[in-house]
């Protein structure tokens, strides 16, 4: 922008329009003139002005119904309104000025000093303003890549790998977050899980996040390095080479997913959650053990005695929080108790889904009112791997190849080749549909696929969770609640190998008619963004 | 009369003397015009056009420093306000009469 001021003055009289040049010649000011509305709407159109000085009363379309016009399309360039207010005794035309706050008034004999004054003072206030809604939409702009940039730090939403599934559910107050989490494995199925709070919000937690985050991935190379140990040098690291004004609670464990045991150290942070299935129980971590947030005192003692151990079962459910999912509030301004979470977890043991359980829970929350989120919001799950037999679960990438390889793998899980080729069809449907409707809209497409499948009170289940966007598996309707459909002609007879073929990348039409041929039912349902999708097969009489 | 225009905007503009010249040119350009539309409009004593013409001279009379032509653009304002033909009238023949030593001082 330069320091010339572009103006536009518009009056039906070229007498006036003299006295305008005469008071703006020279090299501060460049000026446009025009003698109706018609030309000065086609001028604005075409130029940039940093100020439109316009007079009331013109043949055709006055200065006001002008100024209608421009502020339809533009509501904070600045306007002068040079006018006579000989008549204006009820103060009408001045009235009709002002209601615009960003029109002003001055009398047409108003003389050169102060045209220019006010011109000069108006149109630096208002290029001010533009370089701060720049500024502003710029830091907007770049707190969103930051955000996105620290996604990557974080570990993937979902993991499966040979000892542990882990799902979270990780949304930042203001695009950046303090929160972070970690699960590392460190050899013999040891694991370093690790979820911390940076006090604050805004780009100074975020960045605190980033050094906590590389430190951590730093850190274990001790194979044999203790809990209480790793929170000690944490806090050396926070104090020193941070040299922390923020502070940080963070709960750290090492699990050792083999001999079922964990060891903990809580500095301030929310108790770790055992939730059991099998006994339908959430128990939490003990809560008297522990010591002050990481970066409060540099000298401050992590000793081994705060350290809590306790062997697990084999379906455990461990479930982690930061502080932002007990601060969210309802409209009343009112918070949810520890007691209340844990029952909403314990609900969550009738269908036990690690995967789902942190979306389940935020979004029930949501239903339950508390919606309003003053702080960054982390949920973690995570479970030992199954070792059922006949059940099978994978994270895969949301491309095509990958469903090829899931599709042969999954429906290797049984002899029978006509069940073997349903299953086949279903996920090749399933994740086309998934993975093609989300390629069409890189928003809507889903990072990566969790997919199972398994036997569930004897039907033969397959399972999937996606955080693409909403796909209609009736065809006709998209919506919250969970959707199901019960198959019609559920008899009819099984494609033929060539039909089967044909359908393998078919359009969700004609495969949905195939899934509900093999299916007694499907249900999707999607919860704060993850969409859960399950198919149950028909029953089939073994062959004789 | 000229020599006021001349002081008004040699003290409005900082113009030098052969500047005036064009721009009281540009005034008895839009003078005439006024004239010529009260002609036609004072005739048929449309109240509601000679206020538009009287708002039209207050802008370019208070500009130049026209402030006598101003005063009588003025009481014509308050006719056409006050509905008084015959008020209209007169004041409309003053304009006219101005109009001519204006033209006279050239």
């Amino acid at each position: 922008m330069s320091d010339v001021i572009k103006v536009l003055a518009v009056d039906d009289v070229e007498a006036n329009l003299m006295i305008i040049r005469g008071c703006l010649k020279g090299d501060s000011f460049e000026l446009v003139t025009c003698t109706n509305a018609v030309d000065a709407l086609q001028k604005f159109k075409e130029q940039y002005f940093d100020i439109l000085l316009l007079d009331v009363i013109m043949p055709g379309i006055d200065g006001f119904e002008l100024r209608k016009l421009i502020r339809a399309t533009d509501p904070d360039r600045p306007i002068i309104f040079l006018t006579s207010m000989v008549e204006d005794k009820n103060m009408t035309m001045l009235n009709q000025i002002t209601w615009d706050a960003n029109t002003y008034y001055l009398n047409k004999a108003v003389g050169k000093k102060t045209l220019i004054q006010k011109i000069t003072e108006v149109v630096t206030t208002y290029r001010r303003k533009l370089m701060e809604h720049k500024y502003s939409d710029q830091m907007e702009e770049e707190r969103a890549l930051a955000g996105d940039i620290q996604k990557v730090l974080l570990p993937n939403w979902c993991i499966c790998n040979d000892d542990v599934l882990f799902s979270a559910i990780y949304q930042p107050f203001m695009h950046v977050s303090g929160d972070l989490y970690e699960m590392i494995p460190f050899g013999d199925s040891k694991y370093l899980f690790f979820i911390g709070d940076i006090s604050g919000h805004g780009l100074s937690a975020a960045l605190y996040m980033a050094a906590v985050q590389s430190w951590l991935k730093m850190s274990l190379r001790d194979n044999d390095i203790k809990i209480h140990e790793l929170m000690s040098r944490l806090n050396k690291f926070f104090c020193e080479d941070l040299q922390s004004r923020n502070y940080m609670t963070a709960l750290a464990a090492i699990i050792d997913f083999k001999n079922n045991h964990i060891s903990m150290h809580s500095s301030g942070h929310p108790g770790l959650l055992f939730a059991s299935p099998s006994k339908k129980t959430v128990t939490m971590s003990d809560t008297n053990k522990g010591s002050m947030p990481v970066g409060w005192m540099p000298d401050a003692e992590f000793p081994e005695s705060e350290n809590f151990d306790c062997d697990f079962d084999d379906d455990t459910i461990f479930v982690a929080i930061t502080d932002g999912v007990l601060d969210m509030q309802n409209e009343d301004g009112q918070t949810m108790s520890e007691e209340e979470l844990n029952s909403l977890i314990q609900v969550q043991l009738d269908n036990p889904n690690v995967v789902a359980l942190p979306y389940r829970v935020k979004s029930i929350m949501a239903k339950m009112g508390y919606d309003k989120a003053p702080d960054d919001f982390t949920i973690v799950a995570f479970q030992k791997r199954s070792g059922k037999k006949d059940f099978i679960e994978r994270v895969i990438q949301a491309k095509l190849p990958e469903v090829d390889k899931v599709a042969q793998e999954f429906s290797a899980i049984t002899d029978d080749l006509r069940l073997a080729t349903e299953i086949d069809l279903c996920i090749r449907e399933y994740l086309n549909n998934v993975v093609i409707h989300g390629s069409h809209d890189k928003k809507k497409a889903p990072d990566l696929i969790y997919v199972s499948i398994g036997r569930e009170n004897g039907d033969l289940v397959l399972q999937g969770a996606e955080r693409g966007g909403k796909w209609d598996i009736t065809g006709t309707r998209e919506t919250n609640d969970p959707q199901l459909f019960t198959p019609e002609g559920g008899d009819a007879a099984a494609p033929k190998k060539e039909e089967e073929e044909e359908n393998l990348f078919a359009t969700s039409g004609r495969g949905i008619q195939i899934i509900k041929a093999i299916t007694q039912y499907v249900s999707y349902e999607t919860n704060c963004g993850l969409n859960e999708t399950k198919f149950v097969f028909n029953k089939r009489t073994p062959a004789s | 009369m000229k020599s006021d225009i001349a002081t008004h905007l040699k003290e409005l503009l900082e113009l030098e003397d052969e500047e005036i010249q064009e721009f009281y040119d540009a005034f008895i350009k839009e003078f005439d015009k006024s004239c010529t539309e009260l002609q036609e409009d004072g005739v048929d004593a449309d109240f509601q056009k000679l206020r538009i013409i009287t708002h039209t001279m207050f802008g370019y009379c208070e500009n130049m420093g026209a402030m006598d032509l101003f005063a009588l653009a003025k009481e014509l304002n308050a006719a056409a306000k006050a509905e008084d033909v015959p008020a209209c009238q007169a004041s409309i023949q003053k304009i006219f009469q101005m109009h001519e030593a204006y033209l006279a001082e050239g």
